[in-house]
């Protein structure tokens, strides 16, 4: 995942606290529950990038979240509206993530199918995924129907195409490449 | 604990809920800093890029940089006034300019507003200041001339209607002489023109128009003046009026036109300046990328169009001031290579009393060659090898070595060649003249005159031949060069005309 090299500062920092109180996991959640809200509210990302309030107006909003939120991340928070990073709390949120799987060994694996796949199912990949890789496996779903068939893995920066739409492509690759056109 | 967005979302609504006009980011923006020239505003999420934004208070600004969240905008105008968070609206439109016959003899602002305190300016008709320039179809060849009359242009380096022709040189060279010479020998050739002065100093504007004025070419000429101290949106934007003003007169008028881009160094350097507080990247010389663009865009206008849009035309004269005479520099070639040919002016001639400083060797006309009148053709056709040989010749006779009689000669008719191509300011000629004096020095002539008294016989000798043989210019007026017929009697006015005036005998020039 691509992230402006100051988000992965700011998470390594939150990360270091959480270490420390041993709530990593806790505050990623808690994280990434303020980064959905912007994400899907247009209203609220506004709100919290906007440059027509000052950092007094947004801090004073995000300290209404203290009942609801982990206080530490409230504080967080307050710190990236000071420092003017903000704007940045997405990709902040996605660097926290990739560097609490990295330092609870887990790997995070994106699973990608012509369509929704049950429990059994994803148990079974995410067996078959551990026995290569070793260590913890976290899979995630997504669908997609013009793959018509099969599966994408995702690990890292590597693609595993088992997909329908993959293999006719290749096929195809193949047989025009040996017909000499 | 898990924790869901939407719990998140409803919490902060409700605080959210007191600013939500200020939050309402698609039709109002507002001011985040304003420096030199340039704003950047947040928020108006639907501007589109060149599109003119006004400020509170009726300053207007185009939309140059559009960012992920914030857009980068050009004010033209008064930019003390815009303060940091003032509101900005979109306005749909793009930067246009008043067009009309009410504009000629007028000096205007870029935005087209009057600066030369004679009123109200009176039209309804405006035009954008940015047009894609006509297309292939839209055009012909360019095969009419525009006469500069100046002889050492009209005769080596003809410009003709619809070209565009690069005027370059050192500081003090004569750039600027060459254009309003051009514009004042419009005076009976119905070309309407346009003066676009940029990032010069106002006193030498006024002298320009006061020139203008006093040689009555204001009554066909648009002066759109940018001064050294407007912003640098205003100058970069002077250029593109000038063109629309003189378009408006070509596509809708069917007139032929010319601007004078003055100089489009100093519009470059404007551009830099936007373009680095804009932040965009550097290029070479500290350049923006698309700095190419901007002049070609801008002379592409510059057109002969075709019969069927009415035959107008578009003559561009741009003006480019080099350093110490370096031609490789980035501006100098991106200009070279864009226009139709240049004019090339250096300090040595200059100094020397050549003037117009043109150095003929390297100043070229790629297409004015088919706009030149035959007869013209005819008697400047060796004109620049002789000269181009002349020069070789000088060098090396100065060295002191005898020299052979032919070698002599080509020396002798040389020297009278570079005195006949001399011409003082704003004195253009007109072409039946140009043609006679050249036909007489291409001849031998003057070969018998004193170098120093050559340009004395030239005066006489059109002198004479305007006042007591009338009939001799009339016929090559007609015929658009010099009859076969004419030649004899021709040779023999002349013979006669310069016998009276070396008093009755011929000189030795040796």
């Amino acid at each position: 995942m691509q992230y402006e090299p100051v988000a992965r500062v700011y998470a390594q920092a939150l990360l270091d606290v959480g270490r420390e109180q041993q709530r990593i996991d806790a505050l990623g959640e808690a994280l990434e529950s303020v980064a959905a809200a912007a994400r899907t509210d247009s209203l609220v990302k506004t709100f919290l990038e906007t440059p027509a309030l000052d950092a007094k107006a947004k801090k004073q909003a995000l300290t209404s979240l203290r009942g609801t939120l982990d206080g530490m991340v409230v504080n967080f928070l307050c710190l990236l509206v000071d420092k003017g990073r903000i704007a940045q709390l997405d990709s902040i949120a996605r660097a926290y993530r990739d560097l609490a799987d990295e330092a609870g060994g887990r790997t995070r694996v994106r699973a990608t199918t012509a369509r929704p796949i049950d429990a059994a199912t994803q148990q079974q990949v995410e067996g078959a995924v551990r026995d290569v890789l070793g260590g913890q496996v976290v899979l995630e779903t997504e669908v997609r129907a013009d793959l018509l068939g099969g599966l994408v893995l995702q690990v890292g920066d590597k693609i595993y195409d088992g997909s329908v739409r993959g293999r006719l492509g290749r096929m195809h690759t193949a047989m025009t490449r040996s017909s000499g056109l | 604990m898990k924790i869901g967005a939407d719990e998140i979302t409803s919490v902060l609504r409700k605080q959210i809920e007191q600013y939500e006009n200020k939050l309402d980011v698609a039709d109002v923006g507002r001011v985040l800093e304003v420096g030199d020239g340039i704003a950047r505003v947040y928020g108006l999420a639907s501007a589109m890029a060149g599109e003119l934004v006004e400020f509170e208070g009726g300053v207007y600004g185009q939309v140059l940089n559009l960012e992920e969240s914030s857009i980068g905008v050009a004010i033209f105008g008064d930019y003390l006034t815009v303060k940091e968070g003032m509101p900005v609206r979109g306005t749909g439109r793009v930067l246009e300019v008043p067009v009309g016959p009410a504009l000629i003899g007028r000096v205007v602002n870029p935005l087209g507003e009057p600066i030369d305190g004679l009123g109200p300016i009176k039209t309804d008709r405006f035009r954008p200041m940015e047009m894609i320039a006509p297309g292939i179809a839209d055009r012909q060849p360019v095969k009419q001339p525009l006469q500069t009359g100046i002889k050492a242009i009209d005769s080596m380096t003809p410009i003709g209607r619809g070209q565009r022709e690069l005027i370059i040189g050192d500081r003090k060279t004569g750039k600027t002489a060459i254009a309003i010479d051009t514009i004042i020998n419009q005076k009976n050739e119905n070309v309407i023109c346009v003066y676009v002065a940029i990032g010069q100093k106002e006193s030498t504007v006024a002298s320009v128009v006061d020139t203008l004025r006093k040689n009555g070419a204001m009554d066909y000429t648009i002066v759109v003046s940018c001064s050294a101290a407007d912003p640098a949106p205003l100058q970069y934007i002077a250029p593109y009026a000038g063109c629309a003003m003189a378009e408006e007169f070509m596509y809708n008028h069917h007139r032929d036109t010319l601007v004078v881009y003055d100089d489009l160094t100093k519009q470059a350097q404007a551009y830099r300046q936007m373009s680095l507080v804009l932040r965009r990247p550097p290029g070479r010389e500290a350049y923006p990328g698309d700095v190419f663009y901007l002049h070609s865009r801008l002379l592409e206008r510059a057109v002969k169009l075709s019969d069927d849009l009415g035959a107008g035309s578009l003559t561009a004269l741009p003006i480019i001031e080099t350093q110490e005479g370096e031609v490789s520099a980035y501006i100098p070639t991106n200009v070279i290579s864009i226009t139709d040919g240049q004019i090339y002016l250096v300090p040595d001639l200059f100094f020397a009393g050549v003037r117009p400083a043109v150095d003929v060797g390297i100043s070229v006309s790629r297409v004015g060659g088919n706009a030149q009148i035959k007869g013209m053709r005819k008697v400047a056709g060796s004109l620049r090898l002789d000269l181009a040989s002349f020069r070789a010749l000088e060098a090396f006779a100065q060295l002191g070595t005898e020299l052979d009689a032919a070698t002599q000669k080509q020396l002798d008719r040389g020297a009278r060649m570079v005195e006949v191509l001399k011409q003082p300011q704003y004195q253009p000629m007109s072409v039946v003249d140009q043609v006679l004096v050249l036909y007489a020095g291409s001849q031998g002539h003057l070969d018998v005159i004193p170098v120093n008294r050559v340009r004395d016989f030239e005066r006489v000798l059109l002198d004479t031949i305007r006042n007591a043989h009338p009939e001799i210019r009339n016929r090559i007026q007609e015929a658009r060069e010099i009859p076969a017929d004419l030649t004899a009697k021709l040779d023999q006015t002349i013979q006669s005309i310069r016998d009276q005036f070396l008093g009755g005998k011929a000189h030795d020039p040796r």
